[in-house]
């Protein structure tokens, strides 16, 4: 692990996943955006340069985090000591960049979806948790969604998205990055009823797909599965359900086969 | 009182080798407060009416919801749904008024046993009924309960145990409660895993009156919403939950996810730690502490638990002492899991596989329980259960192995309730 210690950010080359490319895009920046803020050291390195550098969620998180304090008219050397004080969970949660994808909704913005009773349009949902500001200016943050069947089209997501909150009813952001959104929420009423939905599922009679991180649409993806501290299964997803079901249990085998007792 | 204590099995680890060390946590949640109320409940019970429920069950089924209700009162919410292949709601989420449960006990007399199960979108039903009313300060949950498998709507396990865990984290919690024998149980226990809250194994149908009491009766005493063990490791700990706990976030930080904790419960947590190389003579560590959404553990002044672990030669590894506490505890996690298996296995008609998982689970336990006869006692249980496992058992039997296992394995009772301290 590759640790930063002045600037507390850590990055687990195990978690990379992404090319400079496809992080640019999924940032909403050009790559030499993001090669700016490496050199200016607001985002952690990843040891290998070149074509071959891969780089994880902490990256996009990040730069999803900037973005948003740059529209703010935050000068650079103020992210900068912003970035410093927060870990990747707690800019996580600020970005809500989780391996499932794009902001969560309410629960009953949950469930309306995935009964099928809303459809993929922004939905009514509560607003921001009390003390917690808002971001009206958020770009689309999620223009490239995670299909959720294979032979559907990619679905446009609506402009506005809510990701500055943890899901209303859900566990209280650590104190301080409730602080932290508080110092860096725009002046203004904050906008209520403006949220990216949840993904899709697909009609109840059809195989179950499971979500898949917000990535490149239309390309395979390499899943890393632990299935022992030294030992790792790579799978290509999407996998047809037959082989994914036969793989699951090859996990559970394996990792049965090599965990270990006491010694 | 509230406290929170780690130990760890062992305290020395080897500089070049990767040492796997365990630790057990232990925490007690705070004593209900008399100076405040207690939080309100907003709940949704959520009954199956399919065919197989006819007779008795749903007679009882009926009765034990309309009992729960009398201890609810005006604070909290409650609505009913039932479902067989269509959804009913019976009543929508009200206040629970002395007249709303009286509308709830007519409205249910009405109600008999037709068709096939669609349990996801009764649950989902519920789910919205809860969701409509989030409470600031209570709990959110639906109680779901069937006596059959799903047979109409999402089936598939993994779909639903998802779906509980998404609306976990939108604050709406998932019970279930299993009667007879023709029930899935990894289906209803997975929900009630990834939703925070419990499953229930009601063996006969007089029984469903008290497990739903019990569960309701929780809900009412809950002190610490949605409590988490928050972890920090130092640096190249790989650290995983070996009890049935949910564990989030990596690196030097995680949070292993406990649930609504009850006054004054006790719940063991045991995990297992993964050492990097270190120079002799060094120290490395973890810190544990107590999180809830209300911070009632920050309040109640609990303080963090710390261990520390030294890398040292292989001689004086190889010498060290060992905690027999946490050994047993992490003894009777392993065979939990090895009977929860077994039961799988023997439900398959894997009866080779179901004695082998025993066999070699004692096998390891007995490779660190030298002279312990609690461990012993745990070997020769595990290995007299080999045989039972390698014919066919009966469905009952079945489900009550695996209920007993997980419960001992999150720290409840042999019916499911919390394990409190004095």
């Amino acid at each position: 692990m590759t640790l930063c210690y002045y600037m507390c950010m850590a990055y687990d080359p195990e978690d990379a996943r992404y090319t400079l490319t496809e992080l640019a895009d999924l940032a909403g920046v050009t790559p030499r955006t993001v090669r700016y803020y490496l050199a200016q050291g607001l985002l952690p390195a990843v040891g290998v340069a070149g074509p071959g550098a891969k780089y994880a969620d902490t990256h996009l998180a990040r730069l999803r985090l900037i973005k948003r304090l740059q529209r703010a008219h935050q000068p650079l050397a103020e992210i900068r000591h912003r970035l410093a004080q927060l870990d990747d969970d707690a800019i996580a949660a600020i970005t809500s960049v989780t391996e499932n994808g794009p902001p969560p909704a309410s629960a009953l913005d949950y469930i309306l979806q995935v009964t099928g009773q809303v459809g993929p349009v922004r939905g009514v949902g509560p607003g921001p948790l009390p003390g917690h500001g808002a971001d009206p200016g958020m770009d689309q943050l999620t223009r490239q969604m995670p299909d959720q069947a294979r032979d559907q089209a990619p679905r446009q997501m609506p402009d506005q998205s809510n990701a500055l909150v943890a899901p209303t009813g859900g566990p209280a952001l650590p104190s301080r990055v409730a602080r932290f959104m508080e110092a860096s929420a725009p002046s203004g009423p904050p906008v209520m009823g403006q949220r990216s939905p949840s993904p899709l599922m697909p009609a109840r009679n059809d195989p179950p797909t499971p979500p898949k991180p917000p990535s490149r649409i239309g390309r395979s993806q390499w899943d890393r599965v632990t299935l022992a501290p030294d030992v790792e299964l790579h799978i290509r997803r999407p996998l047809p359900r037959p082989i994914s079901k036969r793989v699951d249990r090859l996990v559970e085998i394996a990792r049965e086969l090599l965990q270990e007792e006491p010694s | 009182m509230t406290q929170l204590i780690a130990r760890a099995d062992r305290r020395l680890i080897r500089p070049t080798s990767h040492s796997q060390r365990y630790v057990l946590a232990e925490l007690t949640a705070p004593q209900a407060t008399r100076m405040r109320e207690r939080t309100p409940v907003n709940l949704a019970f959520v009954l199956d009416r399919s065919g197989s429920m006819s007779g008795t069950k749903l007679a009882l089924a009926k009765q034990a919801v309309e009992e729960a209700l009398a201890r609810l009162d005006g604070r909290d919410r409650f609505s009913i749904v039932v479902y067989d292949d269509r959804i009913d709601t019976v009543l929508e989420s009200t206040a629970a008024s002395a007249e709303a449960r009286r509308n709830a006990t007519d409205r249910l007399a009405r109600i008999d046993a037709r068709g096939s199960t669609n349990l996801a979108d009764g649950w989902f039903r519920g789910g919205e009924q809860v969701a409509a009313h989030l409470s600031d300060e209570g709990v959110d949950r639906v109680l779901l309960l069937t006596d059959g498998l799903a047979n109409v709507g999402i089936t598939d396990r993994s779909e639903l145990a998802r779906h509980a865990g998404e609306l976990r984290a939108r604050g709406v919690s998932t019970t279930t409660f299993g009667v007879g024998s023709h029930f899935d149980e990894e289906l209803l226990q997975s929900m009630a895993d990834a939703g925070g809250g419990h499953f229930y194994y009601i063996a006969d149908a007089v029984q469903i009156r008290d497990h739903i009491a019990s569960e309701v009766g929780e809900t009412l005493e809950v002190v610490a919403r949605d409590a988490k063990l928050e972890l920090l490791a130092g640096e190249g700990i790989a650290v995983e939950v070996i009890s049935p706990h949910r564990l989030s976030g990596h690196g030097t930080r995680s949070l292993v996810s406990l649930g609504d904790l009850v006054a004054d419960q006790v719940i063991d947590v045991v995990l297992r730690l993964t050492f990097p190389f270190g120079d002799i003579g060094r120290d490395t560590g973890l810190i544990v502490r107590a999180i809830d959404r209300e911070g009632a553990f920050e309040a109640g002044g609990l303080a963090d638990a710390k261990l520390s672990w030294t890398w040292a030669d292989n001689a004086e590894n190889d010498a060290q002492p060992r905690d027999a506490d946490v050994d047993r505890a992490v003894a009777r996690q392993f065979a939990a899991r090895a009977r929860q298996d077994a039961v799988k296995r023997n439900r398959a008609g894997d009866f080779e596989q179901a004695r082998h998982v025993l066999g070699a689970t004692a096998k390891r336990i007995r490779g660190y329980a030298g002279r312990d006869p609690e461990l012993r006692g745990l070997i020769a249980a595990l290995e007299g259960e080999t045989s039972l496992f390698a014919a066919p058992m009966e469905a009952r039997m079945l489900k009550q192995v695996h209920f007993e296992s997980a419960n001992a394995a999150r720290s409840r009772d042999a019916m499911g309730r919390s394990l409190r301290s004095s």
